[in-house]
C-alpha cells in the first residue's frame, strides 16, 4: 500500500521488450539495480514489464547491450498526470479559484447573533453592533472586535459587559445587562398606608411620621406613616371662636415615607367537602399510537386507531423533523399516548372528611400569604351542612408587614 | 523490511559461533513459498530461462527450476525475486 502510494508520485511506465535475449535483459537490469515489476511473457515471444520512471533511462543501456527494443505502452502516475493537467489550465484555475473562493468567503461575517439579553431587545443591540462595524458582509480581520465591544457598551446604557466571539462565519455578541437598583415603587412624596385590615403589632418608622400607635386596629388604606410633615401646632393658644377653623397646618416637608408595619391579620376560608369521594385515577396502563401527518392527511403507522380503554386521557406529542437548521420538511410525526383511567368511590367518615377539608382550606390560605408572613394561630370551626357533606371554616391569624407605599396625592384625592 | 532482515542476519551471525546458517555463510538461496501462489527467492544469481510455464534461476551451487502455469515475475531486484502464479514444482536439477 505504502509502496503503491510512493510509486504513484514517482510515476510508472509499462514497457514492451522485444528481443532474443530477454533473460539476459532481466539479469542485467537486476544487477544494475533497476527494479522490474510484473514481468509477463506475451504469446508473441515478447515481454511486458513495469518500470519506475527514474529506472527507464538506465534501461536504454541494457537494451543496447542485449540488442532488444523497448517500447513504452502506457504511463501512469503523478508526473504524467501533471503533464496532462498542464494542457488543461482552465480546469486547474477553476479548482484553485473554487478553493480560494470558499476560503475567502469563510473569512467574512455572514451572521450576527445576540445572546444573553433579557430586558434589552435584540434589534437595538444589533443596531449598535451595526454602527460599530459588526454586521454581515464585513471582512472579519477588518473588524476590531475589542473596539466594537467598547462602542456597543457606550452606545447602550443598560449593558454591563459585551463579548464578541466568532464561530466560523457567525459572530456571537454575548451581553451582560446591568443589574439596576430597585426603583422606588411610587415616585414623588408618598405615605405608607395599610394594605389590609389588621391590628398593628410593631411599627418601624424609617422616614416620615408615624400616625398609628402599636396595638391600634387599622383599616385598609389608612395612613400609617405620613410622608407630609407639618409644622408643630401651638397647643396653648385656645381657639377664640368655636366656629373658627384652625389655620391649616404649615407643610414643612414632603418626603417618601419608609418603614414597616407588622400587623396581625386574619384570613378565613370556608370549604365544603363531600364525605363520599368520586373520581378517576390512572391505572398505569398506557397505549401509544404513532401517526404521520402530511399536509391534511394522517396515516397511522403504529398502534390502535382509537383508545383501547373505556376511560382514558390522552397526551399528544408532535415532532417536526428538521433537515438542517431551520429547513423543515412538511411532515409531522405525531405520537398519542392513552392512559387508562379507573373510576373509584371512597366513603369517608365525617371526621376524615373534615380533616381533608381542613388540609385543603389551609393550603388555599397559605397560597394567599405574602412572603415573610408568620402564622400565629389557627382555628378550625366545623359548620352545619347537608348530611352527605361537611363544612369547615378555617381561620388563621398571621403576623405580616402591611406597609404599602402610596403617593401623597392619591391619598389626598381618596379622602 | 531490509532493516528487519539485517537484524535477523546479525542475530544469525551471533548464533553462528555455534551453528552458522548456510544462506549467510555461502550465499545459498533461500526460498520462501506461500502456498502454491507465491515464491520469494533470495540470493539469486540471474535468470536463465523465463517462460510462462518454466522459470530457471541461477543460484549458488547450481540452478533452481520452477514449473507452473501463468508464472509472472512480480519483482526482480539484485538479490531477490518474487514469482507469482500457479506453482506446480520447485526443482533442483543435478
Amino acid at each position: 500500500m505504502l509502496r503503491n502510494w510512493w510509486t504513484f508520485w514517482l510515476g510508472f511506465l509499462r514497457i514492451n521488450i522485444e528481443g532474443t535475449q530477454l533473460e539476459k535483459f532481466i539479469n542485467l537490469a537486476a544487477s544494475r539495480g533497476i527494479p522490474l515489476y510484473d514481468l509477463r511473457r506475451t504469446p508473441s515471444g515478447r515481454m511486458t514489464a513495469r518500470v519506475r520512471l527514474d529506472g527507464f533511462r538506465l534501461l536504454r543501456h541494457v537494451a543496447r547491450k542485449t540488442n532488444s527494443r523497448v517500447r513504452i505502452e502506457g504511463r501512469s502516475g503523478f508526473p504524467f498526470f501533471l503533464t496532462r493537467v498542464k494542457r488543461r489550465k482552465a480546469l486547474v484555475m477553476g479548482a484553485f479559484t473554487f478553493v480560494l473562493a470558499i476560503y475567502m468567503m469563510s473569512t467574512f461575517i455572514w451572521d450576527v447573533d445576540v445572546v444573553g439579553n433579557e430586558r434589552l431587545d435584540k434589534p437595538t443591540i444589533l443596531q449598535a453592533a451595526y454602527n460599530s462595524g459588526v454586521r454581515p458582509g464585513r471582512w472579519l480581520p477588518m473588524v476590531n472586535v475589542r473596539e466594537a465591544e467598547q462602542r456597543i457598551i457606550a452606545e447602550i446604557p443598560g449593558l454591563e459587559w459585551v463579548g464578541i466571539r466568532d464561530q466560523g462565519t457567525r459572530l456571537i455578541i454575548e451581553v451582560q445587562e446591568k443589574v439596576l437598583p430597585n426603583r422606588p415603587p411610587v415616585a414623588g412624596p408618598s405615605h405608607i398606608v395599610a394594605a389590609k385590615d389588621g391590628v398593628i403589632q410593631r411599627m418601624i418608622v424609617l422616614v416620615g411620621e408615624g400616625k398609628v400607635a402599636e396595638g391600634t386596629r387599622v383599616t385598609k388604606g389608612q395612613v400609617l406613616i405620613s410622608g407630609v410633615i407639618y409644622a408643630p401646632q401651638k397647643e396653648e393658644e385656645p381657639l377664640k371662636k368655636a366656629e373658627d377653623k384652625p389655620a391649616p397646618p404649615k407643610v414643612l416637608e414632603k418626603l417618601q415615607a419608609k418603614g414597616e408595619a407588622w400587623a396581625r391579620v386574619w384570613y378565613e376560608q370556608t370549604l365544603e367537602e363531600p364525605t363520599q369521594l368520586e373520581g378517576t385515577i390512572p391505572t398505569g396502563e398506557t397505549s401509544g399510537q404513532w401517526r404521520i401527518k402530511w399536509g391534511n392527511q394522517e396515516i397511522i403507522i403504529k398502534g390502535p386507531s382509537s383508545s383501547p380503554f373505556a376511560n382514558s386521557t390522552e397526551e399528544v406529542y408532535t415532532r417536526t423533523p428538521s433537515l438542517w437548521r431551520n429547513l423543515q420538511i412538511p411532515v409531522e410525526l405525531i405520537k398519542t399516548e392513552y392512559h387508562e383511567l379507573r373510576p373509584y368511590r371512597q366513603n369517608r367518615t365525617p371526621q376524615e372528611a373534615i380533616t381533608a377539608a381542613q388540609d385543603k382550606a389551609r393550603q388555599a390560605l397559605m397560597g394567599q400569604l405574602p412572603q415573610g408572613a408568620k402564622v400565629l394561630r389557627e382555628m378550625v370551626l366545623p359548620q352545619p351542612s347537608s348530611p352527605d357533606k361537611v363544612k369547615v371554616k378555617v381561620s388563621i391569624e398571621v403576623l405580616e408587614n402591611i406597609a404599602l407605599p402610596q403617593s401623597v396625592d392619591a391619598v389626598e384625592q381618596g379622602t | 523490511m531490509a532493516w528487519e532482515r539485517g537484524k535477523q542476519r546479525l542475530q544469525k551471525a551471533l548464533a553462528g559461533l555455534l551453528e552458522m546458517p548456510k544462506d549467510v555463510l555461502m550465499d545459498y538461496p533461500k526460498v520462501t513459498m506461500i502456498g502454491n501462489v507465491q515464491l520469494v527467492l533470495e540470493n539469486h544469481r540471474g535468470i536463465v530461462e523465463y517462460t510462462e510455464e518454466r522459470i530457471r534461476v541461477l543460484v549458488t551451487g547450481g540452478q533452481l527450476e520452477i514449473f507452473g502455469e501463468k508464472l509472472v515475475l512480480r519483482t526482480i531486484l539484485p538479490e531477490e525475486l518474487m514469482v507469482e502464479g500457479r506453482i506446480h514444482q520447485v526443482h533442483f536439477p543435478k
